[in-house]
């Protein structure tokens, strides 16, 4: 048993990416000293989801030091089912990203490294920490690696996308901070175990709802917070994108679901329906913006702003499942369909990205309307991208699947019309992914390209191995919800108990 | 019989031509640090005005301190400004704008 | 028998997968015959499956093979529910699977992705198995939405031809807007009785107070729960408005459009609604809806295929328009006498795509009528063949579609309501129309003279084309002497219509001597005259005639509407993301305020001159002001 393992999962890849950021010498110890990192972390992240207990309800793993006494902050780690789940995500994902690069043709490519190595250490920070001002902290460090990818590496309009992209999250985590310090001021304290048994009165819990609310909405991004996500994405390089749309957007779930709906749960239900309503116009309008975007990227980026207003929606309507039921299994429900939204949306999207990024590498455009027939040229990736694109769109076997169904059969015990406007993605979702396939994949080639440029054997392994964990998340979700089930009801039980 | 006020009063007069003379002398920037320097002496004599009229000296003590610091100050500016010349081959304040936003 | 019924999905996907992802050591002819062979297997198990559900009274095999999610209450899971409904499903399934299997592999020998075609035709019927088994709701979601799937996958097979992407791309659109209603439709039957599971819903049906449900749009909570599933069988099913895609999809391989958009797949909302027969039962509102779409479906898509002058979309409107008496049927809860139609149509459908494919084969990839003619006397074993498909469709005595179609006219007519007798004229004069598209058909690509060019060239196809033609012929003629398991079949355990039947000869000396009969006399002679004899009548140019005949032939424009929503959409995606998203938030939120400041800040830059004058008197102002302000305070 290793003690320390959180602390290890976090500095490890921090520090190694700071001594990349010193070393530009020789490209292929570069690259194979990256992969050993990050694969290192994959296999101390397995580690620690092999020997997680599922049954326990408190967190585990703990590690707890002081750190500044005289404010109450301390160096509190520690993970339940949820986080570790979604650690592995990350560490997955970041491993792959990492064998993905390996086919780049970059500048600086020890920093570019160093950058993901750091954002995968920070964003296992943020997954793991316990306190709130070291969840804030490293919650706003993982701006700086991400503005840096978008910033330096970037497609041409890269300053204005990065700028944007930076202000927008700091605007959100100033508030963020704010709530923190006005906890701190009533109940003393950072720790997430005060924090959940903290009372407030509605008035205060509104106020701090709607602060924090805020800061993860623009991160997850909610409508009409969502402007940066297209840009941030269109200008960032491939793994960039990869990492913004798998990894960055679930620290904002994951805020949610860990400050803000246990914290403040009276406020949350007192204004849940606006939230529930900027959930529901994210899955209709931002999905209809999709179907006639003409940048591959940007069709993505809206999907996935449709698709993350699945996993907010799953989240608001726990209060209206309450009122009428009481009863603390469709709440678990509710939420485990947002969680394995999360997941799964983390898988898909990774997947689309490094498909269109693959397809701008040869065919240097990523508009829609310069490409056509790409499966007479390049099969191999033409059937992945297919196979991605119906995985988009909610089919059954897929992992999306499953959270899009637990969230919509949810909703309609919550109310009607949310069940009715959340199941429009049926059809919207077909209707922008295949589309995009029609238009893309099938037909005539369009530029031809004289050569062999289907996927070589590293491509095909990540592709090929992403599409078995979505085949597998789709035909075995179990695995997931058992692990998440425990913390789920403790975090449910949480937020009845203070209704 | 002259009193505190008369002397306070000779002293503010001294500051208010020393201010205005910062701000209606748009020419020459000699003037600005003799204005200065005027504003000083006008401080110095209010300090000396209150150390007699209150039978302390070290108001009086204090002055000296201020001669001495004006003295080095004008020192620096006047090297400054004629450092100024011999970039600018002017010392005019109006072309010295530098810091306009 | 546990185990058959596993390995009977099983085997189809492993087809699927070896097939599929096979390298190129595996040759294109043992590719297609293994995975007939697999299929075979499956068939064989599946008879065996049958004959023991027949020989026991009353068993229904029920079972989990695995737990797909669990989460606190919630329970889905992957098994099966067999009855004697779903084992003749499963039967059916998989030798129409099996024959098109076979023909197959001659009928695809030409094209370069062979074994890509075997992998989704095994891939399909593995849904289409996984669609019949179930035994929960949400497994039946899986299957459904998973030969819909392999149906976009198919139709756009020829993925270079422009009319096969978009077709595919309409198919599944379309599917997807029943889906929409379907999912929501299961999630009202989920709300109600907290299971997806048929064995509760069933049996906990009678526990419910209907009475204190709420409703919706002036609907009973039921009523709209089998509205919203009944408009996810429309979509699948093809009925009006939601058919425009089947005759579209036409466009993939015929074989495909024997098994997928004949046999199986279209009558997948069939079973379904007979599946969830008890449910649908206790409706009044939404069955009297499925009795009118239904009974317009059979009417005007049966119009249609007489004006249709490509092969292979007569089938597809005749299709249509038997799938339609079948939802007639449904409509006045004769759920196992449509499901009678759907098997022996299953058969005779599948029959006529196939000689279709095997005419089309014969003259080269030539679908238009108009340039067929006389090829009775090229192709005998089609044209046989093609006979008794066309007998069987027109319900001539003694054929399968003459119990199956003349069992639900006879249904109807019993079924004492005003809509009803409406709706059996309907279905009525739909016979006839029946009889003179099919016999139109057969009139002019069989007999007269050959209007393509030299017919010397054409010659009957192999045997490996010609035996699953004639397997079929010997079915569509004889399944329907099997009307009294039909009318006895109960659907789970509920036998939940009275079905009067008096036995064999009753039923075909009734039959002979019904209305049906001077319809298809009547259209037989039509269409001889018509078609055969060539014969022009003045009547026929009449105004009316003519204008009623482009009517019929704009096909009510209904793909008309789907084409201006689809661009609708496109439109309003396109104005809201140039208005809304740039314009509104970007533009003026985001970008805008940074703009405001930016000119704010120019204002406030003017103060600062740079002149040490202008910072010395404003310095010496700001002082005086406050210095007035504390002052005024103070005094």
């Amino acid at each position: 048993m290793i003690s320390n393992i959180l602390s290890l999962l976090i500095w490890v890849p921090i520090l190694s990416g700071i001594i990349l950021y010193f070393y530009n010498r020789n490209e292929k110890i570069l690259n194979i000293y990256n992969v050993l990192i990050n694969f290192f972390v994959l296999a101390l992240s397995i580690y620690l989801l092999i020997n997680f207990k599922q049954d326990v309800e408190a967190f585990q793993f703990i590690e707890k030091y002081n750190w500044i006494n005289t404010l109450n902050i301390q160096y509190f780690l520690g993970v339940d089912g949820i986080s570790t789940l979604l650690i592995i995500l990350n560490t997955i994902i970041f491993f792959i990203v990492s064998i993905y690069n390996l086919n780049l043709k970059i500048d600086k490519r020890n920093q570019y490294y160093a950058s993901f190595l750091i954002a995968n250490g920070l964003t296992i920070g943020v997954f793991s920490s316990l306190d709130a001002i070291l969840f804030y902290i490293f919650f706003e460090a993982l701006l700086i690696p991400m503005f840096l990818i978008i910033g330096i590496w970037g497609g041409a309009n890269r300053i204005y996308a990065s700028i944007k992209f930076f202000i927008y999250t700091f605007f959100g985590s100033v508030l963020l901070l704010i709530s923190f310090l006005y906890i701190n001021s009533k109940i003393s304290s950072f720790d997430i175990n005060y924090l959940y048994d903290a009372n407030f009165t509605l008035v205060e819990q509104e106020w701090l709802f709607i602060a924090m609310a805020i800061a993860f909405a623009i991160k997850i991004p909610m409508f009409p917070f969502h402007t940066w996500l297209p840009d941030a994405h269109v200008q960032a390089p491939t793994s960039g994108s990869v990492v913004l749309a798998a990894i960055l957007l679930k620290v904002g779930a994951y805020g949610f679901i860990r400050y803000v709906l246990p914290v403040v749960p009276i406020g949350a239900m007192s204004l849940d329906i606006y939230f529930i309503i900027l959930s529901l116009i994210a899955i209709a309008y931002v999905g209809l913006i999709a179907i006639t975007q003409n940048d591959m990227k940007k069709l993505i980026a809206y999907s996935s702003i449709s698709h993350m207003g699945f996993v907010t929606l799953g989240f608001f309507i726990i209060f209206q499942l309450f009122e009428k039921t009481s009863n603390v299994d469709d709440l678990i429900i509710s939420l485990s369909g947002s969680l394995y939204q999360i997941i799964s949306h983390g898988f898909v999207s990774a997947s689309l990205f490094i498909c269109v990024g693959s397809i701008y590498d040869r065919y240097k455009t990523k508009k829609i309307s310069d490409l056509s027939g790409l499966l007479n040229q390049m099969p191999v990736y033409s059937w992945f991208f297919l196979f991605f694109a119906l995985a988009n769109c909610g089919l059954p076997g897929t992992s999306s699947f499953v959270g899009e169904l637990l969230i919509i059969i949810s909703s309609f015990k919550a109310n009607f019309i949310y069940a009715f406007i959340s199941s429009s993605t049926l059809i919207i979702s077909a209707f922008y992914s295949l589309w995009l396939v029609k238009r893309v994949i099938y037909g005539e080639i369009k530029i031809d390209l004289d050569k062999n440029i289907d996927a070589n054997n590293l491509e095909k392994l990540i592709l090929f191995t992403l599409a078995l964990i979505i085949i597998i998340l789709g035909i075995y979700p179990d695995f997931i919800m058992n692990f998440m089930n425990t913390s789920l009801r403790h975090i449910s039980e949480t937020i009845i108990f203070k209704l | 019989m002259i009193t505190m006020t008369h002397y306070l009063v000779f002293s503010l007069l001294l500051f208010c031509i020393s201010i205005a003379g910062i701000f209606i002398n748009r020419k020459n920037i000699l003037l600005l640090l003799m204005s200065i320097e005027l504003m000083l002496l006008s401080v110095n004599t209010n300090f000396i005005v209150f150390s007699h009229f209150s039978n302390d000296i070290t108001g009086q003590v204090f002055v000296f301190f201020i001669l001495a610091v004006a003295a080095a100050e004008s020192a620096i500016g006047l090297a400054i400004i004629v450092a100024l010349y011999r970039v600018k081959n002017s010392i005019e304040i109006n072309l010295i704008n530098k810091l306009k936003g | 028998m546990e185990l058959l019924l596993l390995f009977i999905p099983l085997l189809l996907l492993t087809s699927s997968l070896i097939v599929g992802l096979s390298s190129n050591n595996l040759g294109k002819i043992s590719a297609g015959i293994l995975s007939s062979t697999l299929v075979f297997v499956a068939l064989i198990f599946s008879s065996i499956i049958l004959f023991n559900i027949y020989k026991h009274e009353d068993q229904i095999l029920y079972e989990n093979f695995y737990n797909w999610i669990s989460i606190s209450s919630l329970e889905i899971g992957i098994g099966y529910l067999i009855d004697k409904f779903s084992a003749v499903m499963l039967f059916v399934v998989l030798l129409i699977s099996f024959v098109v299997h076979v023909y197959s592999i001659s009928y695809m020998s030409e094209e370069k992705d062979f074994k890509r075609f075997f992998s989704y035709i095994a891939l399909f019927t593995f849904s289409m198995i996984l669609l019949v088994m179930s035994n929960n709701l949400i497994q039946l979601f899986i299957g459904w939405e998973g030969v819909g799937l392999v149906s976009y996958l198919l139709i756009g097979f020829f993925y270079k031809k422009e009319s096969a992407i978009k077709a595919n791309l309409k198919a599944f659109l379309i599917n997807r807007i029943g889906d929409m209603f379907f999912i929501l439709g299961i999630a009202m039957i989920y709300a109600l009785f907290d299971s997806f599971d048929y064995r509760t819903i069933f049996i906990n049906i009678n526990k419910v107070d209907f009475e204190n449900l709420d409703s919706y749009f002036g609907l009973s909570y039921l009523d709209l729960s089998c509205l919203f599933l009944f408009i996810g069988a429309m979509a699948k099913s093809a009925q009006i408005p939601l058919h425009v895609w089947l005759p579209d999809s036409m466009e993939g391989p015929t074989p495909i459009s024997a098994l997928i958009h004949a046999a199986t797949m279209v009558t997948a909302g069939i079973f379904m609604v007979g599946r969830l027969s008890p449910l649908f039962e206790l409706t009044d509102f939404t069955n009297s809806f499925i009795l009118i779409i239904g009974s317009s479906t059979a009417l005007f898509m049966g119009l249609i295929a007489i004006y249709e002058n490509d092969i292979k979309r007569v089938i597809a409107y005749s299709t249509i328009s038997q799938l339609g008496y079948m939802v007639a049927a449904l409509g006045i809860s004769a759920y196992t006498v449509s499901f009678f139609h759907l098997f022996t149509h299953a058969f005779f459908k599948a029959l006529l795509f196939l000689c279709a494919g095997s005419i089309i084969m014969s003259l080269h990839h030539n679908q238009d009528i108009t340039k067929m003619g006389g090829l009775r006397s090229k192709l005998p074993v089609t044209y046989i063949c093609f006979l008794i498909g066309t007998l069987s469709i027109i319900g001539f005595p003694l054929t399968s579609g003459f119990f199956s179609k003349d069992l639900i006219l006879e249904v109807m007519l019993d079924n004492n309501s005003t809509i009803s007798f409406v709706s059996y004229n309907m279905l009525l004069i739909g016979a006839l129309v029946t009889v003179i598209y099919s016999l139109r058909l057969l009139f002019i690509v069989f007999h007269g003279d050959f209007r393509g060019g030299k017919l010397s060239s054409i010659k009957e196809q192999s045997m490996i084309i010609l035996l699953p033609l004639i397997l079929l012929a010997i079915f569509s003629l004889f399944s329907g002497y099997l009307i009294k398991t039909f009318v006895d079949m109960p659907i789970y355990f509920y036998g939940l219509k009275d079905i009067h039947y008096e036995g064999m000869l009753p039923f075909i000396s009734h039959g002979i001597l019904s209305p049906a009969s001077i319809a298809l006399i009547t259209g037989f002679f039509a269409a001889k005259i018509l078609y055969k004899d060539e014969r022009k009548f003045k009547m026929l140019n009449s105004a009316i005639t003519i204008k009623l005949k482009s009517f019929i032939q704009t096909k009510y424009k209904f793909d008309e509407l789907f084409i201006y929503s689809s661009n609708k959409t496109k439109k309003i995606s396109s104005l809201l993301a140039s208005k809304f998203d740039i314009g509104l938030i970007d533009g003026f939120i985001v970008n805008g305020l940074p703009k405001k400041i930016n000119k704010l800040s120019q204002i406030l830059k003017s103060l600062s001159s740079g002149y040490l004058y202008h910072y010395a008197f404003l310095f010496v102002f700001s002082i005086v002001v406050i210095f007035g302000i504390i002052l005024a305070r103070i005094l």
